[in-house]
Protein backbone atom coordinates (compact mmCIF):
# COMPACT_ATOMS: atom_id res chain seq x y z
CA UNK A 1 0.00 0.00 0.00
CA UNK A 2 1.36 3.45 -0.91
CA UNK A 3 1.54 6.13 1.80
CA UNK A 4 -1.29 7.94 0.03
CA UNK A 5 -3.44 4.84 0.41
CA UNK A 6 -3.12 4.70 4.19
CA UNK A 7 -6.50 3.96 5.73
CA UNK A 8 -8.36 6.71 7.48
CA UNK A 9 -7.86 6.43 11.29
CA UNK A 10 -10.68 4.63 13.07
CA UNK A 11 -11.60 7.73 15.03
CA UNK A 12 -11.99 9.76 11.80
CA UNK A 13 -14.18 7.01 10.32
CA UNK A 14 -16.33 7.07 13.43
CA UNK A 15 -16.58 10.88 13.27
CA UNK A 16 -17.61 10.69 9.59
CA UNK A 17 -20.30 8.11 10.33
CA UNK A 18 -21.86 9.75 13.39
CA UNK A 19 -21.32 13.25 12.04
CA UNK A 20 -23.33 12.29 8.96
CA UNK A 21 -26.11 10.82 11.09
CA UNK A 22 -26.14 13.98 13.24
CA UNK A 23 -26.30 16.23 10.18
CA UNK A 24 -29.26 14.30 8.75
CA UNK A 25 -31.05 14.57 12.12
CA UNK A 26 -30.23 18.30 12.31
CA UNK A 27 -31.67 18.96 8.85
CA UNK A 28 -34.75 16.94 9.79
CA UNK A 29 -35.31 19.13 12.88
CA UNK A 30 -34.80 22.28 10.78
CA UNK A 31 -37.24 21.04 8.16
CA UNK A 32 -39.91 20.12 10.73
CA UNK A 33 -39.64 23.54 12.37
CA UNK A 34 -39.70 25.54 9.16
CA UNK A 35 -42.39 23.50 7.36
CA UNK A 36 -44.75 23.65 10.32
CA UNK A 37 -44.00 27.38 10.64
CA UNK A 38 -45.02 27.85 7.01
CA UNK A 39 -48.19 25.81 7.54
CA UNK A 40 -49.11 27.91 10.60
CA UNK A 41 -48.55 31.18 8.73
CA UNK A 42 -50.52 29.87 5.77
CA UNK A 43 -53.38 28.89 8.13
CA UNK A 44 -53.35 32.38 9.73
CA UNK A 45 -53.38 34.05 6.33
CA UNK A 46 -56.45 32.02 5.40
CA UNK A 47 -58.20 33.23 8.56
CA UNK A 48 -58.30 29.82 10.23
CA UNK B 1 -36.35 -12.18 3.77
CA UNK B 2 -39.74 -10.77 4.78
CA UNK B 3 -42.85 -12.23 3.18
CA UNK B 4 -44.11 -10.79 -0.10
CA UNK B 5 -47.69 -10.19 1.03
CA UNK B 6 -46.64 -8.03 3.97
CA UNK B 7 -44.14 -6.06 1.89
CA UNK B 8 -46.62 -5.55 -0.93
CA UNK B 9 -49.32 -4.51 1.54
CA UNK B 10 -47.08 -1.94 3.20
CA UNK B 11 -45.93 -0.65 -0.20
CA UNK B 12 -49.50 -0.32 -1.43
CA UNK B 13 -50.59 1.45 1.79
CA UNK B 14 -47.79 4.02 1.48
CA UNK B 15 -48.44 4.60 -2.22
CA UNK B 16 -52.22 4.90 -1.92
CA UNK B 17 -51.81 7.22 1.05
CA UNK B 18 -49.66 9.60 -0.98
CA UNK B 19 -51.93 9.34 -4.02
CA UNK B 20 -54.93 10.40 -1.92
CA UNK B 21 -53.00 13.16 -0.17
CA UNK B 22 -51.58 14.57 -3.42
CA UNK B 23 -54.96 14.49 -5.17
CA UNK B 24 -56.70 16.08 -2.16
CA UNK B 25 -54.18 18.91 -2.04
CA UNK B 26 -54.41 19.62 -5.77
CA UNK B 27 -58.23 19.72 -5.79
CA UNK B 28 -59.37 23.13 -7.05
CA UNK B 29 -55.80 24.41 -7.52
CA UNK B 30 -55.25 23.38 -11.15
CA UNK B 31 -57.15 25.84 -13.32
CA UNK B 32 -54.78 26.13 -16.26
CA UNK B 33 -51.79 24.46 -17.86
CA UNK B 34 -49.63 27.12 -16.18
CA UNK B 35 -50.85 25.83 -12.77
CA UNK B 36 -50.13 22.28 -13.87
CA UNK B 37 -46.48 22.65 -14.88
CA UNK B 38 -45.36 25.59 -12.76
CA UNK B 39 -45.94 26.74 -9.22
CA UNK B 40 -44.47 30.17 -9.77
CA UNK B 41 -43.28 32.11 -6.69
CA UNK B 42 -45.30 29.88 -4.37
CA UNK B 43 -42.83 27.86 -2.26
CA UNK B 44 -41.27 29.05 0.99
CA UNK B 45 -37.89 27.76 2.23
CA UNK B 46 -39.29 24.71 4.06
CA UNK B 47 -41.33 23.41 1.14
CA UNK B 48 -38.68 24.26 -1.43
CA UNK B 49 -35.82 22.64 0.49
CA UNK B 50 -37.93 19.54 1.09
CA UNK B 51 -38.98 19.17 -2.54
CA UNK B 52 -35.37 19.61 -3.73
CA UNK B 53 -34.10 16.98 -1.28
CA UNK B 54 -36.93 14.56 -2.10
CA UNK B 55 -36.59 15.01 -5.86
CA UNK B 56 -32.83 14.60 -5.77
CA UNK B 57 -32.77 11.56 -3.49
CA UNK B 58 -34.34 8.68 -5.38
CA UNK B 59 -34.07 4.97 -4.72
CA UNK B 60 -30.74 5.23 -6.58
CA UNK B 61 -29.10 6.28 -3.30
CA UNK B 62 -29.70 2.74 -2.03
CA UNK B 63 -27.79 1.32 -5.02
CA UNK B 64 -25.15 3.54 -6.64
CA UNK B 65 -23.32 5.02 -3.60
CA UNK B 66 -23.00 1.60 -1.98
CA UNK B 67 -21.75 0.17 -5.28
CA UNK B 68 -19.25 3.03 -5.55
CA UNK B 69 -18.08 2.29 -2.02
CA UNK B 70 -17.76 -1.45 -2.58
CA UNK B 71 -16.46 -1.60 -6.14
CA UNK B 72 -15.28 1.78 -7.45
CA UNK B 73 -13.03 3.22 -4.79
CA UNK B 74 -14.29 3.00 -1.22
CA UNK B 75 -14.84 5.94 1.04
CA UNK B 76 -13.24 8.49 -1.32
CA UNK B 77 -15.58 7.48 -4.13
CA UNK B 78 -18.57 7.73 -1.79
CA UNK B 79 -17.58 11.20 -0.59
CA UNK B 80 -16.97 12.25 -4.24
CA UNK B 81 -20.46 11.01 -5.09
CA UNK B 82 -21.90 13.10 -2.29
CA UNK B 83 -19.93 16.19 -3.26
CA UNK B 84 -20.89 15.82 -6.94
CA UNK B 85 -24.57 15.69 -6.04
CA UNK B 86 -24.17 18.65 -3.70
CA UNK B 87 -22.26 20.73 -6.23
CA UNK B 88 -25.02 20.32 -8.81
CA UNK B 89 -27.61 21.66 -6.36
CA UNK B 90 -25.32 24.44 -5.14
CA UNK B 91 -24.82 25.50 -8.78
CA UNK B 92 -28.54 26.32 -8.96
CA UNK B 93 -28.11 28.71 -6.04
CA UNK B 94 -25.90 30.68 -8.46
CA UNK B 95 -27.64 30.22 -11.83
CA UNK B 96 -31.20 30.08 -10.42
CA UNK B 97 -31.53 33.81 -9.66
CA UNK B 98 -30.05 34.56 -13.08
CA UNK B 99 -32.66 32.32 -14.74
CA UNK B 100 -35.46 34.11 -12.88
CA UNK B 101 -34.12 37.54 -13.78
CA UNK B 102 -33.39 36.83 -17.45
CA UNK B 103 -36.58 34.82 -18.13
CA UNK B 104 -39.12 35.74 -15.45
CA UNK B 105 -42.04 34.00 -17.19
CA UNK B 106 -40.17 30.93 -18.38
CA UNK B 107 -40.87 27.27 -17.69
CA UNK B 108 -38.19 25.04 -19.13
CA UNK B 109 -34.56 24.87 -20.13
CA UNK B 110 -35.47 23.81 -23.67
CA UNK B 111 -37.62 26.90 -24.07
CA UNK B 112 -34.56 28.93 -23.11
CA UNK B 113 -32.26 26.91 -25.42
CA UNK B 114 -34.58 27.62 -28.37
CA UNK B 115 -34.84 31.35 -27.68
CA UNK B 116 -31.11 31.74 -27.06
CA UNK B 117 -29.54 29.46 -29.67
CA UNK B 118 -32.23 28.40 -32.17
CA UNK B 119 -33.44 25.07 -33.56
CA UNK B 120 -30.30 22.93 -33.79
CA UNK B 121 -29.03 23.56 -30.28
CA UNK B 122 -32.57 23.29 -28.94
CA UNK B 123 -32.89 19.83 -30.50
CA UNK B 124 -29.58 18.78 -28.94
CA UNK B 125 -30.62 19.99 -25.48
CA UNK B 126 -34.12 18.50 -25.82
CA UNK B 127 -32.76 15.05 -26.67
CA UNK B 128 -30.14 15.10 -23.91
CA UNK B 129 -32.51 16.43 -21.26
CA UNK B 130 -35.32 13.99 -22.08
CA UNK B 131 -32.86 11.08 -22.34
CA UNK B 132 -31.31 11.87 -18.98
CA UNK B 133 -34.61 12.29 -17.18
CA UNK B 134 -36.16 9.17 -18.71
CA UNK B 135 -33.10 7.04 -17.92
CA UNK B 136 -33.18 8.42 -14.36
CA UNK B 137 -36.86 7.48 -14.13
CA UNK B 138 -36.35 4.03 -15.63
CA UNK B 139 -33.46 3.46 -13.22
CA UNK B 140 -35.74 4.38 -10.32
CA UNK B 141 -38.37 1.86 -11.39
CA UNK B 142 -35.76 -0.79 -12.11
CA UNK B 143 -34.19 -0.12 -8.72
CA UNK B 144 -37.34 -0.39 -6.64
CA UNK B 145 -38.49 -3.48 -8.56
CA UNK B 146 -35.09 -5.10 -7.95
CA UNK B 147 -35.01 -4.06 -4.29
CA UNK B 148 -38.42 -5.48 -3.41
CA UNK B 149 -37.64 -8.63 -5.35
CA UNK B 150 -34.45 -9.07 -3.31
CA UNK B 151 -35.96 -8.22 0.08
CA UNK B 152 -39.38 -9.84 -0.25
CA UNK B 153 -39.46 -11.84 -3.49
CA UNK B 154 -42.08 -9.58 -5.09
CA UNK B 155 -42.10 -9.94 -8.91
CA UNK B 156 -40.66 -6.82 -10.57
CA UNK B 157 -43.72 -6.12 -12.72
CA UNK B 158 -45.99 -5.95 -9.66
CA UNK B 159 -43.84 -3.36 -7.94
CA UNK B 160 -43.33 -1.30 -11.11
CA UNK B 161 -47.05 -1.35 -11.93
CA UNK B 162 -48.08 -0.42 -8.39
CA UNK B 163 -45.66 2.51 -8.25
CA UNK B 164 -46.48 3.65 -11.80
CA UNK B 165 -50.27 3.64 -11.34
CA UNK B 166 -50.38 5.33 -7.93
CA UNK B 167 -47.81 8.03 -8.69
CA UNK B 168 -49.58 8.72 -11.99
CA UNK B 169 -52.90 9.02 -10.15
CA UNK B 170 -51.87 12.10 -8.20
CA UNK B 171 -49.21 13.57 -10.51
CA UNK B 172 -51.44 13.23 -13.56
CA UNK B 173 -54.23 15.00 -11.71
CA UNK B 174 -52.35 17.56 -9.60
CA UNK B 175 -49.18 18.21 -11.61
CA UNK B 176 -46.24 20.02 -10.05
CA UNK B 177 -48.17 21.27 -7.02
CA UNK B 178 -49.16 17.72 -6.00
CA UNK B 179 -45.59 16.59 -6.55
CA UNK B 180 -44.18 19.35 -4.35
CA UNK B 181 -46.57 18.91 -1.44
CA UNK B 182 -46.04 15.14 -1.33
CA UNK B 183 -42.28 15.72 -1.59
CA UNK B 184 -42.45 17.78 1.59
CA UNK B 185 -44.05 14.97 3.59
CA UNK B 186 -41.77 12.39 1.99
CA UNK B 187 -38.66 14.32 3.05
CA UNK B 188 -39.92 14.50 6.61
CA UNK B 189 -40.18 10.69 6.56
CA UNK B 190 -37.07 9.88 4.52
CA UNK B 191 -34.59 11.79 6.70
CA UNK B 192 -35.38 10.07 10.01
CA UNK B 193 -35.87 6.67 8.36
CA UNK B 194 -32.42 6.86 6.77
CA UNK B 195 -30.77 8.03 10.00
CA UNK B 196 -32.51 5.33 12.07
CA UNK B 197 -31.81 2.55 9.54
CA UNK B 198 -28.16 3.44 9.50
CA UNK B 199 -27.80 3.88 13.28
CA UNK B 200 -29.59 0.57 13.97
CA UNK B 201 -27.38 -1.21 11.45
CA UNK B 202 -24.18 0.16 12.99
CA UNK B 203 -25.32 -0.74 16.51
CA UNK B 204 -26.34 -4.23 15.36
CA UNK B 205 -22.86 -4.67 13.89
CA UNK B 206 -21.19 -3.78 17.20
CA UNK B 207 -20.44 -0.10 16.58
CA UNK B 208 -18.19 1.85 14.23
CA UNK B 209 -15.03 0.27 15.70
CA UNK B 210 -16.23 -3.17 14.72
CA UNK B 211 -17.28 -2.02 11.23
CA UNK B 212 -13.94 -0.28 10.72
CA UNK B 213 -12.06 -3.39 11.86
CA UNK B 214 -13.89 -5.69 9.44
CA UNK B 215 -13.36 -3.36 6.44
CA UNK B 216 -9.73 -2.68 7.40
CA UNK B 217 -8.96 -6.38 7.44
CA UNK B 218 -10.93 -7.27 4.27
CA UNK B 219 -10.07 -4.29 2.01
CA UNK B 220 -8.06 -1.54 3.73
CA UNK B 221 -7.78 0.47 0.48
CA UNK B 222 -11.49 1.20 0.68
CA UNK B 223 -10.83 3.24 3.82
CA UNK B 224 -7.91 5.18 2.33
CA UNK B 225 -8.60 8.81 1.38
CA UNK B 226 -5.75 8.70 -1.16
CA UNK B 227 -6.85 5.49 -2.91
CA UNK B 228 -6.32 6.33 -6.59
CA UNK B 229 -9.37 4.59 -8.14
CA UNK B 230 -11.49 6.30 -5.50
CA UNK B 231 -10.01 9.71 -6.28
CA UNK B 232 -10.50 9.22 -10.03
CA UNK B 233 -14.10 8.13 -9.52
CA UNK B 234 -14.64 11.06 -7.17
CA UNK B 235 -13.49 13.54 -9.83
CA UNK B 236 -15.39 12.19 -12.82
CA UNK B 237 -18.58 11.57 -10.91
CA UNK B 238 -18.58 15.25 -9.92
CA UNK B 239 -18.43 16.31 -13.60
CA UNK B 240 -20.94 13.64 -14.66
CA UNK B 241 -23.53 14.55 -12.03
CA UNK B 242 -23.03 18.29 -12.42
CA UNK B 243 -23.52 18.12 -16.19
CA UNK B 244 -26.56 15.87 -16.00
CA UNK B 245 -28.30 17.81 -13.26
CA UNK B 246 -27.80 21.07 -15.11
CA UNK B 247 -30.06 19.56 -17.79
CA UNK B 248 -32.65 18.31 -15.33
CA UNK B 249 -35.89 20.18 -15.92
CA UNK B 250 -37.05 19.41 -12.37
CA UNK B 251 -34.64 22.04 -11.06
CA UNK B 252 -35.82 24.72 -13.50
CA UNK B 253 -39.36 24.10 -12.28
CA UNK B 254 -38.23 24.55 -8.67
CA UNK B 255 -36.19 27.65 -9.52
CA UNK B 256 -39.46 29.24 -10.66
CA UNK B 257 -41.44 27.77 -7.76
CA UNK B 258 -39.28 29.60 -5.18
CA UNK B 259 -41.07 32.47 -3.45
CA UNK B 260 -38.11 34.78 -4.16
CA UNK B 261 -34.39 34.73 -4.94
CA UNK B 262 -33.33 34.53 -1.29
CA UNK B 263 -35.55 31.48 -0.74
CA UNK B 264 -34.14 29.90 -3.88
CA UNK B 265 -30.50 30.37 -2.81
CA UNK B 266 -31.08 29.25 0.76
CA UNK B 267 -33.10 26.17 -0.20
CA UNK B 268 -30.73 24.89 -2.88
CA UNK B 269 -27.74 25.41 -0.56
CA UNK B 270 -29.38 23.65 2.40
CA UNK B 271 -30.43 20.79 0.11
CA UNK B 272 -26.83 20.60 -1.15
CA UNK B 273 -25.55 20.25 2.40
CA UNK B 274 -28.24 17.65 3.17
CA UNK B 275 -27.53 15.26 0.32
CA UNK B 276 -23.86 14.78 1.26
CA UNK B 277 -24.42 12.89 4.55
CA UNK B 278 -27.36 10.98 3.00
CA UNK B 279 -25.15 9.65 0.21
CA UNK B 280 -22.22 9.01 2.54
CA UNK B 281 -24.41 6.95 4.89
CA UNK B 282 -25.88 4.97 2.01
CA UNK B 283 -22.41 4.49 0.52
CA UNK B 284 -20.92 3.12 3.74
CA UNK B 285 -23.26 0.14 3.36
CA UNK B 286 -21.03 -0.85 0.44
CA UNK B 287 -17.98 -0.91 2.69
CA UNK B 288 -19.89 -2.85 5.34
CA UNK B 289 -20.91 -5.42 2.72
CA UNK B 290 -17.28 -5.89 1.67
CA UNK B 291 -16.17 -6.14 5.30
CA UNK B 292 -18.70 -8.90 5.92
CA UNK B 293 -17.77 -10.78 2.74
CA UNK B 294 -21.21 -10.33 1.18
CA UNK B 295 -20.07 -8.85 -2.16
CA UNK B 296 -19.42 -11.27 -4.98
CA UNK B 297 -19.99 -9.51 -8.29
CA UNK B 298 -23.19 -7.99 -6.94
CA UNK B 299 -21.92 -4.71 -5.49
CA UNK B 300 -24.92 -2.75 -6.77
CA UNK B 301 -27.18 -4.43 -4.20
CA UNK B 302 -24.72 -4.07 -1.31
CA UNK B 303 -27.17 -1.98 0.71
CA UNK B 304 -29.81 -4.70 0.61
CA UNK B 305 -27.32 -7.50 1.22
CA UNK B 306 -26.39 -5.80 4.51
CA UNK B 307 -30.02 -5.10 5.38
CA UNK B 308 -31.01 -8.73 4.83
CA UNK B 309 -27.95 -9.96 6.70
CA UNK B 310 -28.11 -7.73 9.76
CA UNK B 311 -31.52 -6.24 10.42
CA UNK B 312 -34.55 -7.93 12.03
CA UNK B 313 -37.79 -8.22 10.01
CA UNK B 314 -39.51 -5.06 11.36
CA UNK B 315 -36.45 -2.99 10.48
CA UNK B 316 -36.37 -4.54 6.99
CA UNK B 317 -39.98 -3.45 6.58
CA UNK B 318 -38.89 0.10 7.50
CA UNK B 319 -36.28 -0.14 4.73
CA UNK B 320 -39.05 -1.14 2.30
CA UNK B 321 -40.96 2.00 3.29
CA UNK B 322 -37.79 4.07 2.90
CA UNK B 323 -37.14 2.65 -0.59
CA UNK B 324 -40.75 3.27 -1.65
CA UNK B 325 -40.66 6.86 -0.36
CA UNK B 326 -37.41 7.48 -2.21
CA UNK B 327 -38.73 6.19 -5.52
CA UNK B 328 -42.07 7.98 -5.24
CA UNK B 329 -40.44 11.29 -4.33
CA UNK B 330 -38.30 11.36 -7.45
CA UNK B 331 -40.75 9.58 -9.81
CA UNK B 332 -43.51 12.17 -9.33
CA UNK B 333 -40.96 14.93 -9.94
CA UNK B 334 -39.71 13.32 -13.15
CA UNK B 335 -43.20 12.52 -14.48
CA UNK B 336 -44.10 16.18 -14.28
CA UNK B 337 -40.70 17.46 -15.39
CA UNK B 338 -40.71 15.38 -18.59
CA UNK B 339 -44.32 16.33 -19.35
CA UNK B 340 -43.56 20.01 -18.73
CA UNK B 341 -40.62 20.11 -21.17
CA UNK B 342 -42.87 18.99 -24.01
CA UNK B 343 -45.88 21.00 -22.86
CA UNK B 344 -43.93 24.26 -22.70
CA UNK B 345 -42.90 23.76 -26.33
CA UNK B 346 -46.40 22.88 -27.60
CA UNK B 347 -47.60 26.44 -28.30
CA UNK B 348 -44.85 26.80 -30.91
CA UNK B 349 -45.94 23.64 -32.68
CA UNK B 350 -49.74 23.53 -32.46
CA UNK B 351 -52.54 25.94 -31.72
CA UNK B 352 -54.34 24.63 -28.62
CA UNK B 353 -56.60 26.29 -26.09
CA UNK B 354 -55.75 26.08 -22.39
CA UNK B 355 -58.00 23.11 -21.63
CA UNK B 356 -56.48 21.13 -24.49
CA UNK B 357 -52.98 22.05 -23.30
CA UNK B 358 -53.76 20.81 -19.78
CA UNK B 359 -55.22 17.63 -21.24
CA UNK B 360 -52.11 17.18 -23.39
CA UNK B 361 -49.86 17.67 -20.34
CA UNK B 362 -51.84 15.03 -18.43
CA UNK B 363 -51.72 12.68 -21.41
CA UNK B 364 -47.94 13.12 -21.64
CA UNK B 365 -47.60 12.37 -17.93
CA UNK B 366 -49.53 9.14 -18.52
CA UNK B 367 -47.28 8.17 -21.43
CA UNK B 368 -44.15 8.81 -19.36
CA UNK B 369 -45.57 6.71 -16.51
CA UNK B 370 -46.41 3.85 -18.88
CA UNK B 371 -42.94 3.91 -20.43
CA UNK B 372 -41.17 3.96 -17.06
CA UNK B 373 -43.34 1.13 -15.73
CA UNK B 374 -42.71 -1.11 -18.74
CA UNK B 375 -38.95 -0.44 -18.81
CA UNK B 376 -38.65 -0.71 -15.01
CA UNK B 377 -40.33 -4.12 -14.95
CA UNK B 378 -37.73 -5.58 -17.34
CA UNK B 379 -34.82 -5.42 -14.89
CA UNK B 380 -32.38 -4.01 -17.47
CA UNK B 381 -28.97 -2.77 -16.43
CA UNK B 382 -29.29 0.97 -16.87
CA UNK B 383 -25.79 1.91 -15.78
CA UNK B 384 -24.40 2.23 -19.33
CA UNK B 385 -27.41 4.26 -20.42
CA UNK B 386 -26.96 6.51 -17.39
CA UNK B 387 -23.30 7.03 -18.22
CA UNK B 388 -24.14 7.79 -21.85
CA UNK B 389 -26.75 10.37 -20.82
CA UNK B 390 -24.19 11.86 -18.40
CA UNK B 391 -21.65 12.11 -21.24
CA UNK B 392 -24.11 13.88 -23.55
CA UNK B 393 -24.92 16.32 -20.75
CA UNK B 394 -21.25 16.90 -19.89
CA UNK B 395 -20.63 18.02 -23.47
CA UNK B 396 -23.46 20.53 -23.62
CA UNK B 397 -24.06 22.10 -20.21
CA UNK B 398 -21.27 24.71 -20.28
CA UNK B 399 -22.25 26.21 -23.68
CA UNK B 400 -25.91 26.11 -22.62
CA UNK B 401 -25.42 28.12 -19.43
CA UNK B 402 -22.70 30.34 -20.88
CA UNK B 403 -25.39 31.87 -23.06
CA UNK B 404 -27.40 32.85 -20.02
CA UNK B 405 -24.62 35.06 -18.70
CA UNK B 406 -22.71 36.18 -21.81
CA UNK B 407 -24.19 38.18 -24.65
CA UNK B 408 -21.14 37.21 -26.72
CA UNK B 409 -22.07 33.51 -26.78
CA UNK B 410 -23.39 32.60 -30.22
CA UNK B 411 -25.18 29.68 -31.84
CA UNK B 412 -22.36 28.47 -34.09
CA UNK B 413 -19.82 28.56 -31.27
CA UNK B 414 -22.16 26.72 -28.89
CA UNK B 415 -22.94 24.03 -31.47
CA UNK B 416 -19.30 23.44 -32.35
CA UNK B 417 -18.43 23.40 -28.64
CA UNK B 418 -21.10 20.80 -27.90
CA UNK B 419 -20.14 18.57 -30.83
CA UNK B 420 -16.39 18.83 -30.13
CA UNK B 421 -16.98 18.04 -26.45
CA UNK B 422 -19.07 15.06 -27.45
CA UNK B 423 -16.41 13.81 -29.89
CA UNK B 424 -13.72 13.96 -27.21
CA UNK B 425 -16.01 12.36 -24.65
CA UNK B 426 -16.96 9.49 -26.98
CA UNK B 427 -13.30 8.92 -27.97
CA UNK B 428 -12.43 8.24 -24.32
CA UNK B 429 -15.74 6.65 -23.28
CA UNK B 430 -14.87 3.05 -22.29
CA UNK B 431 -18.06 1.40 -23.63
CA UNK B 432 -17.51 3.12 -27.02
CA UNK B 433 -13.79 2.46 -27.40
CA UNK B 434 -14.20 -1.08 -28.79
CA UNK B 435 -16.53 0.20 -31.51
CA UNK B 436 -14.11 2.91 -32.64
CA UNK B 437 -11.17 2.46 -35.04
CA UNK B 438 -7.72 2.42 -33.42
CA UNK B 439 -6.56 6.04 -33.31
CA UNK B 440 -3.48 5.78 -31.09
CA UNK B 441 -5.26 7.65 -28.31
CA UNK B 442 -4.42 7.26 -24.61
CA UNK B 443 -6.42 4.59 -22.80
CA UNK B 444 -10.14 5.19 -22.45
CA UNK B 445 -11.43 6.07 -19.01
CA UNK B 446 -14.52 7.72 -17.60
CA UNK B 447 -12.31 10.37 -16.01
CA UNK B 448 -10.82 11.38 -19.40
CA UNK B 449 -14.18 11.08 -21.10
CA UNK B 450 -16.26 13.29 -18.77
CA UNK B 451 -13.58 15.82 -17.87
CA UNK B 452 -12.46 16.02 -21.53
CA UNK B 453 -16.03 16.56 -22.79
CA UNK B 454 -16.75 19.33 -20.27
CA UNK B 455 -13.35 21.05 -20.64
CA UNK B 456 -13.30 20.99 -24.45
CA UNK B 457 -16.90 22.15 -24.86
CA UNK B 458 -16.45 24.84 -22.20
CA UNK B 459 -13.16 26.05 -23.68
CA UNK B 460 -14.54 26.27 -27.21
CA UNK B 461 -17.77 27.94 -26.08
CA UNK B 462 -15.94 30.66 -24.16
CA UNK B 463 -13.09 31.03 -26.68
CA UNK B 464 -15.36 31.24 -29.73
CA UNK B 465 -17.53 33.83 -28.00
CA UNK B 466 -14.52 36.06 -27.41
CA UNK B 467 -13.19 35.63 -30.95
CA UNK B 468 -16.44 36.00 -32.89
CA UNK B 469 -17.26 39.42 -31.48
CA UNK B 470 -21.03 38.92 -31.86
CA UNK B 471 -23.65 40.31 -29.50
CA UNK B 472 -26.99 38.82 -28.49
CA UNK B 473 -29.55 41.03 -26.77
CA UNK B 474 -30.27 39.00 -23.62
CA UNK B 475 -33.42 41.10 -23.10
CA UNK B 476 -34.94 39.12 -25.99
CA UNK B 477 -35.26 36.09 -23.69
CA UNK B 478 -37.74 37.95 -21.49
CA UNK B 479 -39.64 39.31 -24.50
CA UNK B 480 -39.87 35.99 -26.36
CA UNK B 481 -40.60 33.59 -23.48
CA UNK B 482 -43.99 34.31 -21.96
CA UNK B 483 -46.36 32.68 -19.51
CA UNK B 484 -48.56 30.05 -21.17
CA UNK B 485 -51.59 31.90 -19.79
CA UNK B 486 -50.43 34.93 -21.78
CA UNK B 487 -50.21 33.05 -25.10
CA UNK B 488 -52.17 34.88 -27.75
CA UNK B 489 -52.35 38.09 -25.71
CA UNK B 490 -51.08 41.20 -27.49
Amino acid sequence: MTPLATPLPAVAFSALVWGSVALVVLVFCYEVAIVFGEMRRSGSANGE
Amino acid sequence: MIDATTALGVTAAVLVGFALFGAWYARGRINSVEDYISARNSAGPGTLTATIVASSMGSWILFSPAEAGAAFGGLTAVVGYGLGSALALAAYAVVGPRIRTAIPEGHSLTEYAYARYGNAFYAFVLVVSLAYMFVFLAAEFTGIAGALSLIAGIPGWQTAALVGVTVLAYTGYGGLRASMVTDTVQTLLILPLLAITFAVTIVALGGTGSVYGSVASAAPNLLAPGYLPGLQFGVYVVVAILGAEMLNQAWWQRVYAARDDATLRRSFLIAAVTVVPMIVLAGIFGLIAVGRGLVDGNASVSFFLVVNDVLPAPAVLAVVVLAVLLVVSSADTLFNAIASVVTADLPRLVDLDDDSMTLAARGLTGLVALGATVVGAQGYSVLTLFLLADLLAASVFVPLYHGLFSERAWTGGALVAGLAGLAVGVAFFPPARDALPAMGLPAASFLRSFVGAAAVSGGIAVGSARLAGRRFDLGRLDREIRSLDAEGEP
